[in-house]
């Protein structure tokens, strides 16, 4: 067997093999690996607004969310919202009705498994 | 989003082939004549000297001070390997052709199998890690792209926190050694060429080239060492074997590519080259083949210092043991061979060699006197040596027991061998690596012990090709009758249980590693999503610190920042606290673990840290008790939390 056969066997093998796993990197990027994840933050971490985001890298698409006070007895403003998988859903909203000078909660949850997180400021 | 996938494949494939293959072919056929070296050698050793011209040519520019663009890195090497050509198209007469090396249906079938096997155990398992999230692949990362980014070598440095006097503060930029100008300009070439990002596939697949193409080196390696022999087919299609599917997975091999162990594995690929001039020199007698040894030894020690001193070491051994088991022949060759060594080509390279250190680029650790602390007396801890049982479970038992085999039969056979200096050669690689790794202080190097002898694969994987082979063709080869139809059973049955032996000795060692699951592509990409909203809200005088015990893919987070190797502060491994040697602050390690603490407050105020990044599983719940912190990021793994005051 000439040796240009064997380079050329294995150079296509080789270049199979990586193209494949450079599609499973860029699948990892781009869409959601075993069950995602997901994810919220505020617009503006260092300002008092209250404006945040969820960002869904998961399959599950439903998601909840209210701002409360802090010991959670009151709610001040809440909603649902359709987040698809890979989108970022901006949420704005007046701060008007929330009282100043103290902790504020936004908490959403993943109407597929319950999972919730939370993200604070205090309002000066 | 298929359309931007294949035009990236595109653009990588082509990248490499231009820095990694085109021209360190066309300028070995420059020099030498086409019937030199087979097609699979002139492939193999191509593409290393292609690595070293890249990074030679980098270096150049960069010393005339042309910005390090895609134009002038294209346009440099496409000139260099154009010039090449046409030097090597001058240079052919009539039909020349590449030397002939052919092998069976059986044993070219046999390579094939082999380097498949291989590459495709050491793909399964990087299936999850060609994602890049660890650490070493990180900070080699982030220099290479201050490269990409400021078009220029950078000086490597680093900022670290101070304690002095009751204040805390970040110190001036001070120079670091750890980084090797090659293992950088490796990946900033493929980036600023391609135009693909360093997050992304390209860094992983890169080395898993590299470390594909060292073992086809080892392979030609194994077939010019043995090139009188009338099995060195034989020979070097077993060390295939042994350094291929088997341990596959193990360091230095797909556990590296994953660790993104760069220089270790760049030079492993440099070695055999640069062992195949060598010993091509000493078989026959062409300036060429000296000049090509020196040159890939100068590439070696602008990849990797420790594999370049390991190489010296193994070098030293050699001429030492040349001395003493050919003192005649030796002493003989070297002055047969001193009007070459003393030839203008030669001397030529040395005054090249010292203005190229001298004037175009110093590498960090001869600058920073590095190479001061690895000589002398052991210090470290992980340097004192290793047993023979923690030796043996670096490389495996297969490779030691034959690897010891074929060190006895090659000490046996020296004398009488007409492959003696092969055999010199190959027993000094792993004797002095032996040495070095499991008796620093006889050699009073202190060099990590582990590490070291991980080197060893490659010549035990050689010696115990040969150890196999000698066995057998004493045992089939024998002039009676009897003691051949005898041996012939005999080592028949012995040969199917030794190579049972061995595939299960080394398929189980890979299935072990298969077995797991170590790589979490979900996690790096919720530390890159952090990183990336965390750069996009911070200003300049915003201090970040966080956490590298618990955040997966942390050295990643300065890859978003780009401000200093040693941003954002960062808690470190808890013992590097307490060992007297590399931390002398506590501020990176008090902010995490306590940030409630009167200490912990002075030092988010002196240095000016105002947002945290932590893991939300292990170290949320001393942030969310304390009123100043705000907590304005979560996803699954991690939060990040701003201070107000």
């Amino acid at each position: 067997m000439s040796e240009k056969k064997i380079i050329i066997v294995i150079s296509v093998f080789v270049l199979v093999v990586f193209s494949a796993l450079s599609w499973r990197e860029m699948k990892f990027q781009t869409g959601t690996y075993r069950n995602g994840w997901w994810g919220i933050y505020f617009n503006d971490p260092k300002g008092s607004s209250l404006d945040f985001t969820i960002n869904n890298e998961s399959k599950p698409e439903k998601f909840s969310w209210k701002v409360t006070s802090q010991d959670g007895s009151t709610t001040f403003l809440q909603g649902t919202e359709n987040v698809s998988s890979g989108e970022k859903r901006e949420l704005s909203f007046s701060s008007q009705d929330i009282p100043q000078s103290q902790k504020i909660i936004i908490k959403v949850t993943n109407g597929s498994d319950g999972t919730e997180k939370d993200i604070y400021k205090t309002l000066p | 989003m298929m359309l931007s996938f294949i035009s990236q494949q595109f653009a990588f494939y082509l990248t490499l082939l231009l820095l990694f293959f085109l021209p360190g072919y066309f300028l070995l056929g420059a020099v030498f004549k086409k019937d030199s070296f087979s097609f699979f050698e002139h492939v193999i050793i191509g593409s290393g000297l292609s690595i070293i011209t890249t990074d030679f040519t980098i270096l150049v520019l960069d010393r005339a001070n042309i910005p390090l663009t895609r134009y002038s890195l294209a346009l440099s090497i496409l000139a260099i390997t154009a010039v090449a050509y046409f030097v090597s198209k001058k240079g052919q007469t009539g039909n020349s052709s590449f030397a002939k090396l052919n092998f069976t249906k059986k044993q070219g079938m046999l390579i094939i199998i082999l380097i498949c096997s291989t590459v495709f155990i050491k793909a399964y398992y990087l299936r999850n890690a060609v994602m890049p999230g660890t650490t070493d692949l990180g900070h080699h990362l982030y220099w290479s792209k201050v490269i990409a980014e400021t078009h220029h070598i950078p000086e490597y440095t680093q900022r670290d926190v101070i304690s002095r006097d009751e204040t805390n503060m970040i110190g001036a930029p001070k120079k670091i050694s750890d980084f090797i100008i090659g293992e950088q300009l490796f990946y900033s070439s493929v980036s600023i060429v391609s135009g693909i990002g360093f997050i992304s596939y390209f860094p992983v697949l890169a080395l898993f080239l590299v470390n594909t193409m060292s073992i086809l080196a080892l392979f030609i390696l194994a077939l010019e060492l043995f090139r009188n022999n009338p099995r060195r087919k034989s020979i070097a299609i077993l060390s295939l074997l042994f350094i291929g599917p088997l341990f596959s997975i193990d360091p230095p091999q797909a556990k590296f590519v994953a660790g993104g162990v760069t220089g270790n594995l760049i030079a492993n690929f440099l070695v055999p080259l640069t062992l195949y001039f060598y010993i091509r020199f000493f078989h026959e007698r062409t300036r060429g083949f000296l000049f090509f040894a020196l040159l890939f030894s100068m590439g070696l020690f602008y990849t990797h210092h420790l594999t370049g001193f390991m190489f010296l070491i193994s070098f030293a051994s050699f001429v030492i043991l040349s001395s003493v088991f050919n003192f005649k022949e030796f002493f003989a060759l070297i002055k047969d061979k001193s009007k070459l060594l003393l030839s203008p080509q030669i001397i030529g390279f040395f005054v090249f060699a010292l203005i190229f250190v001298a004037a175009i680029y110093t590498p960090s650790y001869l600058t920073n006197k590095a190479v001061t602390t690895v000589v002398g007396a052991v210090s470290k801890a992980g340097h004192g040596g290793l047993t023979l049982n923690q030796f043996r479970d670096t490389l495996g038992e297969t490779r030691i027991v034959w690897g010891m085999m074929g060190l006895l039969f090659a000490i046996f056979l020296i004398r009488k061998s007409a492959e003696k200096f092969s055999l010199i050669m190959v027993s000094a690689w792993a004797g002095a690596i032996f040495l070095v790794s499991m008796f620093p202080d006889i050699v009073k190097i202190d060099l990590p012990s582990g590490r070291a002898a991980n080197y060893a694969s490659y010549p035990l994987s050689i010696l115990s090709a040969f150890a196999i082979v000698t066995l057998a063709a004493k045992s089939f080869c024998s002039k009676n009758a009897v003691i051949q139809k005898t041996s012939s059973r005999f080592f028949l049955g012995a040969f199917v249980l030794l190579v049972s032996f061995i595939m299960i000795n080394g398929v189980s060692d890979n299935v072990g590693y298969l077995m797991k699951d170590n790589f979490y592509p979900d996690k790096i990409q919720e530390t890159y999503a952090a990183s990336s909203y965390l750069s996009s809200k911070m200003s300049g005088q915003d201090i970040l610190a966080d956490d590298h015990i618990y955040i997966t893919a942390d050295s990643f987070v300065k890859l978003f920042f780009m401000r200093d190797y040693n941003f954002p502060l960062y808690r470190a491994n808890l013992e590097r606290y307490t060992n007297n040697v590399d931390k002398d602050e506590f501020c990176t390690l008090w902010m995490i673990s306590g940030p409630e603490t009167p200490d912990s407050e002075k030092c988010f105020r002196d240095l000016g840290v105002n947002f945290v990044l932590v893991n939300g599983k292990t170290d949320a719940a001393q942030f969310e008790k304390l009123g100043n912190f705000q907590k304005v990021y979560s996803n699954n793994e991690l939060n990040a939390y701003y201070r107000t005051n």
